[in-house]
């Protein structure tokens, strides 16, 4: 049946199309991961605001960061870090502090420790801005229907009495997830 | 009519279409930010039994007594006795006895070792109001800590009594803080 209206009512159409699209579009990924020869879907941890460490022996633990990934390929998760040491260092709130940062003494370490909420036994390694390998060649999440898979990961902190508090800035560094189909 | 319909059916593929146009690579951000907690920890020396200090213009010298300090900010250490002229008082191994014996002499100390580095320091004579041993601002320590040794210095008299079956007795305090 032949659409008739105005050219406002077409207008009206048009807006209501493209916005029924882009609230129904990321909802129903694992749907239309299915319906598509290649597709991906990730959702990646928020910021991680730690808090307060404490210097001593003990390392710190994050609680377990997730990435939610639904493909209907194979797929991997690779990590890497802003800083190419992986040691955090002092932030404005803005920006790392320019003139002699302080630096921790020791980089962020982080592990895998679960899949699909069973754990991994957790093998730390130090971040860096070279991307390490969460995952690879990881089975498709669409075998018949989509589901995602859920990846967890930890960071540890170890820090030292040679790591001074940073008074009015902070720590930071910033954690870059690659998922992709390629690796 | 047929422009119209083009239009509206080039929307619907755009919508059906939307989910292969994803990609097979995906990248997100996420910062972690802390802070470090201003951590002071030490470690003091036990009770030292000096035993049978013998009279006479030399004095009597102790080991040294160590305290270890771990900070990741400033730090100093003060010491202190709780005597209010630092001099050893008859102790009856509970208490001070009320008529007591009290050495003529005051205890001295001295900073003689700081990170293992040899002080040129002299003797002070203790008293209860505490006194730096180190600077107030020492340099935030290794895990490892640093050592603060300190050295005792007693001069017996012979003017001090035997205490028998009692014994002389002061009690040395030491502060470590972020804040002197």
């Amino acid at each position: 049946m032949p659409f008739r209206g105005s050219g406002a009512t077409v207008a009206s159409v048009l807006v209501l199309a493209v916005a029924v699209a882009a609230m129904v579009w990321p909802a129903e990924a694992p749907a239309a991961c299915l319906a598509t020869p290649a597709c991906l879907e990730v959702s990646f941890p928020p910021d991680l605001a730690w808090g307060q460490l404490d210097p001593g022996p003990a390392a710190h633990h994050s609680a377990e960061q997730m990435i939610a990934v639904t493909s209907n390929e194979l797929w991997g998760l690779r990590v890497a870090s802003d800083l190419a040491d992986g040691r955090m260092t002092e932030w404005t709130g803005g920006a790392y502090v320019v003139a002699a940062p302080k630096t921790l003494s020791h980089s962020l370490r982080w592990s895998l420790t679960s899949i699909d909420a069973i754990g991994e036994p957790p093998s730390y390694q130090a971040l860096s801005s070279a991307p390490g390998s969460v995952l690879s060649n990881r089975p498709s999440t669409c075998p018949g229907a989509c589901a995602s898979a859920q990846i967890g990961v930890r960071y540890r902190q170890l820090v030292s009495f040679a790591d001074e508090p940073a008074g009015a800035n902070d720590y930071r560094i910033q954690v870059t997830y690659d998922a992709g189909q390629g690796f | 009519m047929k422009k119209f319909i083009a239009v509206l059916s080039a929307v619907a593929a755009l919508v059906i279409a939307a989910p292969a146009s994803a990609d097979t690579t995906a990248t997100g951000d996420s910062s972690v930010t802390a802070d470090v907690v201003a951590t002071l920890e030490a470690t003091f020396p036990a009770a030292y039994a000096w035993g049978n200090l013998n009279a006479g213009v030399a004095g009597n010298t102790s080991v040294e007594q160590t305290v270890n300090v771990k900070s990741n900010a400033t730090w100093g250490v003060k010491t202190s006795t709780d005597d209010a002229a630092g001099k050893l008082t008859e102790w009856d191994g509970l208490a001070y006895d009320v008529t007591p014996l009290v050495l003529t002499h005051p205890l001295e100390w001295r900073l003689s070792h700081l990170d293992g580095v040899v002080q040129p320091t002299s003797f002070a004579d203790y008293t209860s109001t505490p006194v730096l041993v180190t600077t107030n601002a020492e340099a935030v320590t290794p895990d490892a800590g640093v050592d603060v040794d300190t050295t005792y210095k007693q001069t017996v008299s012979y003017g001090d009594f035997v205490a028998g079956v009692n014994d002389y007795r002061v009690l040395v305090t030491y502060d470590v803080s972020q804040a002197f």
